[in-house]
């Protein structure tokens, strides 16, 4: 007991005293899976709003695919990017592994089938409702599209923040893929795994109080901006 | 030189869906000026028609002709539906949709919404979420946004469905007015309503065309039995 106090003061004091290696690894965390939730986006915003808009006959099974896509174990995402980067892999020129590029590729891939679907489940309503207004203002396809990801936005928004709260907690492919090596690729998650192996609790504890509080503080953006559509952001 | 859309004219149009048929084999032609009503009890058809007018369905048998070019029709009329479709945005915002649609200046943008604004009384709603209002409210925007751009043609489906005496007055009013610039064909199953303002009535039952006439042939001839319980008995049900 003594010493679960005596750590949680030292990660307090850790996290108050601004240490240099905590900053170093949160903003590494952030810069990961912020470049991550971006790519995802930008592929998964425009493929959920077309795969509402549009009926074609493989449209089940894509959805089907992508929601399957959803439960992937990260690990394995990790083990495919691994043996996709790795030298004698297929990408393995590129030099890519061991690098934030490569945790961002494996955040990418577990993040964006989570974003896609929200983004489906978002806009396919709003599409319903929509539908015969800008079939009748004569909207071509892209102005559709723009206008319901536009009157989607706020679940848009909480679907990116969702895709982050998932990619920041991510560990076991970040660290397949990334290594952990000390500033280079060492997260808030690889780091917690590490310190709690060696032994450093403190540590360890102060990175986990840094984790809570960043996906706390989504969860709550998540609730704030779920029951909203449409109206001002704040 | 504008074409206009108008005459139009419904040729042995038939909509059929799983071996129904909810539009059958209507012949009429819309006149070019005026208010023209479709009445008929729920599931005559009425909706389908419009929906046919405005080229969201396609007719199944036969055809509609239009006196301007075919991709100029959406360009050329506004529909406001049986249940209105606002954006989730600013009443602004929904008045703005048809303008920039139509790639209208921007400069001429805002002094059109406040013009239509005053017109339909809805000036002090500017700035309010469309789906915050009233229904009484929320079907004028919809009816405003569809007379902002100045189509040739403005259908509106059912508009005083849910309304209070006042509204309907109101709204009644503004449909009036609008008409003496604009065709205007509107849907009710209210047969008092057709008499205040309809210059044309299309009367349908089960899809099919029971009575096309002007108002005053309309009441004055009531060939057939549906014609008359319909006129004797006030509304359709
Ligand atoms: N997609 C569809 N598939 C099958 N039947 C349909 C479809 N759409 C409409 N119908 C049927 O067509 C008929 C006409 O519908 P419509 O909406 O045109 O009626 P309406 O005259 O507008 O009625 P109301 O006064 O209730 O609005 C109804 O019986 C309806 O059930
Ligand atoms: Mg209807």
């Amino acid at each position: 007991m003594a010493d679960f106090s005596q750590a949680f003061y030292a990660a307090l004091s850790l996290i108050f005293s601004f240490d240099e290696n905590l900053v170093d690894i949160t903003l590494r965390s952030l810069y990961v899976t912020f470049c991550a939730v971006s790519l995802s986006c930008f592929i998964g915003l425009p493929a959920g709003a077309f795969l509402a808009v549009t009926n074609f006959k493989a449209k089940k099974i894509i959805l089907a695919i992508i929601h399957g896509l959803m439960g992937l174990p990260p690990v394995v995402v990790g083990l495919c990017v691994y043996m996709l980067l790795s030298r004698s892999g297929p990408l393995g020129i590129f030099g890519l592994l061991f690098t934030p590029k490569a945790m961002i590729l494996a955040q990418v891939i577990i993040i964006t089938p989570i974003i896609t679907t929200l983004t489906f489940q978002a806009i396919t309503p709003l599409w319903h409702y929509y539908q015969d207004l800008l079939n009748s203002l004569d909207m071509n396809f892209p102005q559709k599209m723009k206008t319901l990801l536009w009157d989607g936005k706020n679940q848009l928004l909480t679907a990116a923040l969702a895709g982050f709260g998932r990619g920041i907690g991510e560990v076991g492919a970040l660290m397949i893929v990334g290594g952990n090596i000390d500033q280079v690729t060492r997260v808030l998650t690889t780091a917690i795994t590490l310190e709690t192996s060696r032994g450093d609790f403190a540590l360890a504890l102060a990175l986990g109080f840094i984790l809570i509080f960043i996906t706390l503080l989504f969860s709550i953006f998540i609730y704030v901006f779920g029951n909203k559509r449409g109206a001002a952001l704040w | 030189m504008v074409t206009s859309i108008l005459p139009l004219r419904l040729e042995n149009v038939t909509v059929e869906k799983k071996g129904i048929k909810l539009i059958d084999g209507l012949n009429y032609e819309f006149p070019s000026k005026g208010i023209t009503f479709i009445i008929g009890g729920n599931g005559a058809g009425k909706t389908t028609l419009l929906r046919l007018i405005h080229q969201l369905e396609q007719p199944s048998i036969g055809k509609i002709i239009y006196n301007c070019p075919m991709d100029q029709i959406k360009f050329h009329s506004a529909f406001v539906f049986q249940s209105p479709i606002l954006l989730y945005r600013s009443v602004y915002e929904n008045l703005k949709l048809p303008l920039k649609q139509n790639n209208i200046a921007i400069g001429e943008i805002q002094k059109s919404i406040e013009i239509t604004a005053k017109k339909f009384k809805i000036d002090h709603l500017l700035q309010l979420q469309a789906h915050d209002l009233s229904g009484g409210q929320k079907q004028k925007v919809a009816i405003a946004r569809a007379w902002i751009a100045k189509p040739q043609l403005l259908s509106l489906d059912e508009p005083c469905a849910n309304l209070d005496a006042k509204s309907v007055m109101a709204i009644e009013k503004m449909i009036l007015e609008i008409s003496q610039h604009i065709k205007i064909i509107m849907t009710s199953h209210d047969i008092r309503q057709a008499k205040r303002l309809a210059d044309h009535i299309l009367l349908l039952d089960k899809g099919k065309q029971i009575a096309a006439a002007s108002k005053n042939v309309f009441f004055r001839d009531h060939k057939t039995l549906l014609a008359h319980n319909l006129i004797n008995g006030d509304i359709i049900c």
